[in-house]
């Protein structure tokens, strides 16, 4: 199944069993504002096979007698007061996924959530929640609610989908009282105690002031911008063209960074595009509010139609109602992607052999190189060595480090340094150096590596 | 008036007052080589008070080329051969003597002026970071893009290049996949480039397009895209160059205002970036970075659409520009935050408002020393046009000194060091259309060391940031340190002995990061959120060279260690400290190169991401082989790649399943080369191609398998070829 077929199938699994879209309701004296409409007796999402009443749903792997499984990452944040263990049947926790929000004043703002609630082992008095409340945390009031009654009869675990749906005025009600951070909080009851779960709500004004209003929270991708280093978004490339792409991401909050670049590639783009992992990204976000990463030096030998993306892992920063799989890129909330053309299949250029690679050289020092049949004339270039070395081998298209180089004709296989060229050069320094032979029409028809010299008179 | 349009008002007064202090004699004159572009010589004269004794040598540098191996001279008449072709436009020539006693005199002082082409100071749009100044203008360099002269009589230089692909879907593993994808789908691109020169006026033109019948894999949905065209004329040099341009506008400042800029719309130029006192840039663009062809290619006629705004630079003296530079920039208009290759959260939410610049450099001692200022200041709707407040002031500013050895400042036991001190404020409230990404409300402070010392490249730099510049009280005040040291070092072996010569040529590198990032206590119970935890990042590798292979691992080990509280509001429990973690990345590569013709690459990683206070534990690993192979040269080709990976993820709380997904893609192509391009003849190509991918997941109990096969020729021109 594609991923759209994908997509398309939980989404429509999410729609079938979540609660109606809702509408703003006028406030009863003495009651918060009604934010959405009531919801409908709640019935259990399906994940999978659909669960049978007293026995847990099949996920995957079988489920541990009296040990509910759950789907998804443990929530880290928000979590509720953990209930007490009581003798005898009773809720025992429940939580929420996403465990935070954020919410833009300049949209309106829907959102799944998936509430779980477990219970110690032989309960069988099911559950029940009235409606979730919108509460600031800093008074304890309650500012609206959403939703409606969710019940669900029989035994552990309970699962309720939801369907959250806040209007921008509402959002900018509170942005203007000077609200940042709020809680959408449900208690669920049944048989002893009830447990509570709660998601928390980040406000923001806009997506724009969003990475330096939420710096009070876990780390939260607010922003891909995805071009080639050359900045153009969508490019057209010669064969054998060095292409890298990169991505700026704003960010609110700092944390771990999780993702991957990927491409596809002619073989696949005339049909469906099959995407391939060229290199995973982990990565601690340190700075504040941005950072830019770089791909590796994309595939580009073949002609042909590319597809290059650029994707965020991070689970916990996926939705609940946006799990899509596809590949390993979980979201495509969390993904950008261009493309490129290739406009001819390369010819592999000549491996020029040539030396020295290494050590220091003087004024006399011979720099030879292997012969390029095709050659008429021969370029030798020194860099500044100030480049740090990847795993691709020094780079020098990332900086401009050319010092000074020297044109030789065909035939001239060995050289020494020119005065003009040593006249450029600091005694005692490390330089790069590399010869290219070009054919008739100045194309590059052979390369040597980069070679690293310290430059000694 | 508002007081920001009279400070704008003062300010473009008194640097109109500064542009004319400067307008006096400063152009140089130099002697002019005129050289057609088909001409594969070129003669000149070299002014000799004497001849050369024995010892002196006479240097020739073109385009900061040696040029001397390609040179032969009688009497100071020299004939410069040309092997190849060069580039239209200007390129500076120079001719030196380099005496027996140490003397160096600079006889010469040309420029040698090729028909066509630009001096790549108009900001064309495909300049390649890396290609700025102090970069040569290869006469043939990796990227030649020479043109071939046309057939004219005004020496127009032109190159055609386009590839027209279209493959057959002959069989497939799970049709229901294809579903709306036609067996038959074409895709292909093209790009041209023109120039042509006059009198004293010239034009250049660029073009890239591509097209895809299967519109969903473009970015916009649409068959074409756009993604960069350019037409532009300009008429004198100098001071008194004026420019006229349409297309696209490659911005390449890094300032307060800019970063990453690229638009396509209207420029209007006067000056030019070498040889002149100034350069001044009137432009109007498109807001978006949009690649579309229906609409929105030229002038923004809609204001909603539009961002338009000014560049300056001004350089009073001619003789040493780098002593002084003034530059400034205004940009305004509105946009959403949305484009080609983009995601935000909201893409229609509308912003804008003005922001200008004004910035100051000053290079001495022969760059021994750089300083650096930026004021910025911006009055901008950043909440959403319609929503929320209107537009709100504030202030940006930068100061950065660099500190360089050399001629004032002694290297000591170094073979040479800079200093870096930095620091960068940038209000709440400051905003720009140039960089919708600029992080504010935050100061930075940084002081960054770069040394080296033989082989040993060492750095070191200590930085800090804190937030909530207008100090409220509702913001918690949040600091975060870094300190950074990292270490490269290149021994000097000899390559042709062991263990080298089997090895290849070893390159070390390893570093070490710590931040520390924290609030005031206080601000906790305030916020609902506490902030207190120390990462610790050290990372290692080794790389080897050699003229057919290279490898190399790199290590990284990174900790972080939660300090922070939970937080407890009215009963709720709003914030609840994460979990310590490791993180442990490790990354082989291997490049092999058998034979010419045949390339083979490798990559494996390992990640393993631990929260060490819950026992979760998530893994991903990736294995990757490229293969290009040229079994008969420009006859028959072989790309093939192959990727597998698994992630899965376990958590220490039984009650919650984990993640277990495995993938596994492949990709194969074979072509044969019937015919190459010549001109404008086509060449052709055949291929047959195939892709694979297999994807498990154990906790959605789902798998996925697919594979397709392809048939089909590519045509290609290109007339850079003969």
């Amino acid at each position: 199944m594609d991923r759209q077929n994908m997509q398309i199938f939980f989404t429509a699994l999410m729609l079938i069993l979540l609660l109606p879209a809702t509408w703003v309701e006028a406030a009863l004296p003495g009651q918060p504002p009604q934010l959405g409409s009531p919801g409908q007796p709640g019935q259990p999402p399906q994940l999978g096979s659909p669960p049978q009443p007293g026995q847990p749903p099949q996920l995957g792997s079988p489920p541990q007698p009296s040990q509910p499984p759950q789907l998804g990452q443990p929530p880290q944040l928000g979590q509720p007061p953990q209930s007490t263990p009581v003798r005898g049947a009773a809720l025992t926790r429940a939580n929420a996924q996403p465990a935070q929000r954020q919410l833009l004043a300049t949209q309106g703002n829907s959102f799944g959530v998936v509430w779980q609630v477990a219970a110690t082992p032989g309960y069988s008095a099911g559950v029940s929640s009235r409606n979730a409340q919108i509460v600031n945390p800093a008074t304890g009031a309650v500012l609206g609610t959403v939703g409606g009654f969710l019940s669900q009869a029989g035994g552990a675990p309970f699962m309720f989908s939801e369907l959250v749906d806040l209007p921008a005025a509402s959002v900018q009600g509170w942005v203007n009282s000077g609200l940042r951070r709020l809680l959408l909080v449900r208690n669920f009851n049944g048989s002893g105690p009830s447990v509570r779960a709660q998601v928390v709500l980040n406000i923001s004004s806009s997506a724009l002031r969003a990475p330096r209003e939420n710096n009070e929270g876990e780390l939260l991708v607010q922003r891909l911008n995805l071009s080639f280093v050359d900045n153009q978004r969508v490019k057209v490339v010669q064969p054998a063209d060095e292409v890298k792409a990169k991505v700026q991401i704003s960010y609110s909050g700092n944390g771990q960074l999780q993702g991957r670049w990927q491409v596809a590639e002619p073989a696949s783009t005339q049909g469906v595009p099959v995407y391939r992992t060229l290199t995973l990204v982990s990565q601690y976000l340190g700075a504040a509010q941005q950072t830019v990463l770089t791909s590796p030096l994309l595939p580009s030998n073949a002609a042909g139609k590319y597809l290059v993306r650029f994707c965020v892992t991070n689970r916990e920063m996926v939705a609940a109602d946006q799990l899509v799989l596809d590949a390993g890129c979980p979201s495509e909330a969390l993904t950008v992607e261009t493309v490129y053309q290739v406009l001819g299949s390369a010819e592999s250029e000549a491996l020029i052999e040539a030396s020295p690679q290494s050590g220091t050289v003087t004024a006399a020092s011979p720099f030879q190189w292997r012969a390029v049949p095709g050659a008429v004339v021969y370029q030798l270039q020194v860099f500044a060595s100030s480049a740090a070395p990847t795993s691709e081998g020094n780079n020098l298209d990332q900086a401009p480090n050319f010092i000074a180089g020297m044109l030789l004709p065909a035939g001239v296989t060995e050289t020494t340094w020119s005065s003009w060229l040593l006249s450029k050069l600091e005694p005692g320094q490390s330089y790069l150096w590399r010869v290219t032979a070009h054919d008739q029409n100045g194309s590059l028809i052979g390369r040597s590596r980069e070679w690293r010299v310290r430059y000694q008179p | 008036m508002n007081s920001l349009q009279h400070a704008q008002q003062r300010l473009w007064q008194g640097l109109s007052l500064l542009l004319l202090s400067t307008l006096v004699g400063n152009a140089r004159a130099e002697p002019v080589l005129n050289l057609d572009p088909a001409q594969d010589h070129l003669n000149f004269s070299v002014p000799l008070s004497a001849p050369l004794a024995a010892g002196d040598q006479l240097a020739v540098e073109l385009d900061g080329y040696d040029v001397t191996a390609l040179l032969s001279c009688t009497d100071g008449d020299c004939q410069l051969a040309l092997p190849v072709p060069l580039a239209g436009g200007s390129h500076p020539l120079r001719a030196m003597i380099f005496y027996d006693n140490g003397d160096i005199a600079t006889v010469l002082e040309a420029r040698v002026q090729v028909a066509g082409g630009s001096d790549g100071s108009d900001g064309s749009a495909g300049a390649v970071e890396g290609e700025q100044a102090g970069a040569p203008v290869n006469m043939a360099t990796d990227d030649p893009g020479t043109p071939v002269r046309g057939g004219s009589a005004v020496p127009v230089q032109q190159r055609f290049s386009a590839l027209f692909s279209s493959g057959y879907r002959l069989d497939e593993k799970q049709p229901d996949n294809y579903r709306g994808i036609p067996r038959q789908a074409s895709n292909g691109g093209l790009s041209y480039q023109g120039a042509g020169a006059g009198a004293d006026w010239r034009w250049d033109a660029q073009v890239d397009a591509l097209y895809d019948s299967l519109s969903e894999n473009n970015p916009d949905g649409d068959e074409w895209v756009l993604p960069n065209y350019r037409l532009a004329a300009s008429r004198g040099t100098g001071l008194g160059r004026q420019g006229l341009a349409l297309g696209t506008y490659n911005l390449a400042r890094e300032n307060l205002l800019f970063s990453a800029y690229q638009r396509r719309g209207a420029v209007v130029s006067l000056g030019d970036d070498v040889g002149s006192p100034l350069k001044l840039d009137v432009f109007a663009l498109q807001s978006e970075p949009i690649t579309g062809y229906k609409s929105r290619l030229g002038y923004p006629s809609n204001s909603q659409e539009r961002s338009s705004g000014a560049l300056l630079t001004l350089s009073p003296w001619q003789d040493e520009p780098q002593l002084l530079q003034l530059s400034s920039g205004l940009i305004k208009g509105e946009t959403t935050d949305s484009g080609t290759g983009m995601w935000t959260p909201d893409e229609q939410a509308r912003y804008g408002g003005d922001t200008w610049n004004l910035a100051v450099d000053s290079r001495l001692g022969d760059n021994s020393l750089w300083l650096h200022a930026d004021y910025a200041r911006a009055s901008f709707d950043s909440d959403g046009i319609g929503y929320g407040q209107d537009e709100r002031s504030d202030s940006a500013h930068e100061l950065l000194a660099q500190f360089n050895s050399g001629s004032w400042l002694p290297a000591g036991p170094f073979d040479q060091w800079n200093l870096t001190l930095q620091h960068k404020q940038v209000g709440l409230d400051f905003f720009t259309l140039g960089n919708l990404g600029l992080p504010g409300d935050l100061q930075l402070n940084r002081a960054n060391w770069l040394g080296y010392l033989g082989s040993l490249q060492l750095e070191a730099e200590v930085a800090q940031e804190t937030n909530n510049l207008n100090d409220r009280a509702d913001v918690a005040n949040q600091t975060v340190d870094r300190q950074l040291f990292s270490a490269y070092y290149f021994p000097m072996v000899d390559a042709d002995a062991l263990p080298w010569r089997l090895l290849g040529v070893p390159s070390l590198n390893a570093g070490l990061t710590r931040t520390r990032r924290h609030q005031d206590r206080a601000d906790a119970q305030v916020v609902g959120y506490d902030l207190n935890d120390e990462t610790l990042e050290r990372l290692a590798g080794i790389s080897f060279y050699h003229n057919r292979w290279n490898w190399s691992v790199q290590q990284t080990w990174q900790d972080t260690q939660d300090y922070s509280n939970s937080v407890e509001q009215q009963g709720y429990l709003v914030y609840t400290p994460p979990s310590d973690q490791r993180n442990r990345f490790t990354t082989v590569q291997v490049g092999f190169i058998p034979v010419d013709g045949l390339s083979v690459s490798t990559n494996w990683q390992w990640n393993k991401l631990q929260q060490t206070d819950d026992d979760n534990v998530s893994r991903s690993t990736g294995q990757g082989l490229d293969l290009a192979w040229q079994i008969v040269p420009q006859r028959w080709r072989l790309n093939a790649s192959y990727f597998r990976g698994h992630d899965s993820s376990r958590f220490g709380n039984g009650e919650f399943l984990g993640d277990d997904l495995r993938q596994q893609t492949a990709n194969l192509q074979l072509t044969w080369s019937v015919a190459q391009p010549r001109g404008l003849q086509p060449g052709l190509d055949w291929f047959v191609k195939t892709s694979y991918a297999r994807l498990d997941s154990s906790l959605f109990n789902q798998g996925m398998e697919d594979w397709q096969l392809l048939l089909g020729f590519d045509l290609r021109w290109d007339t850079h070829t003969q």
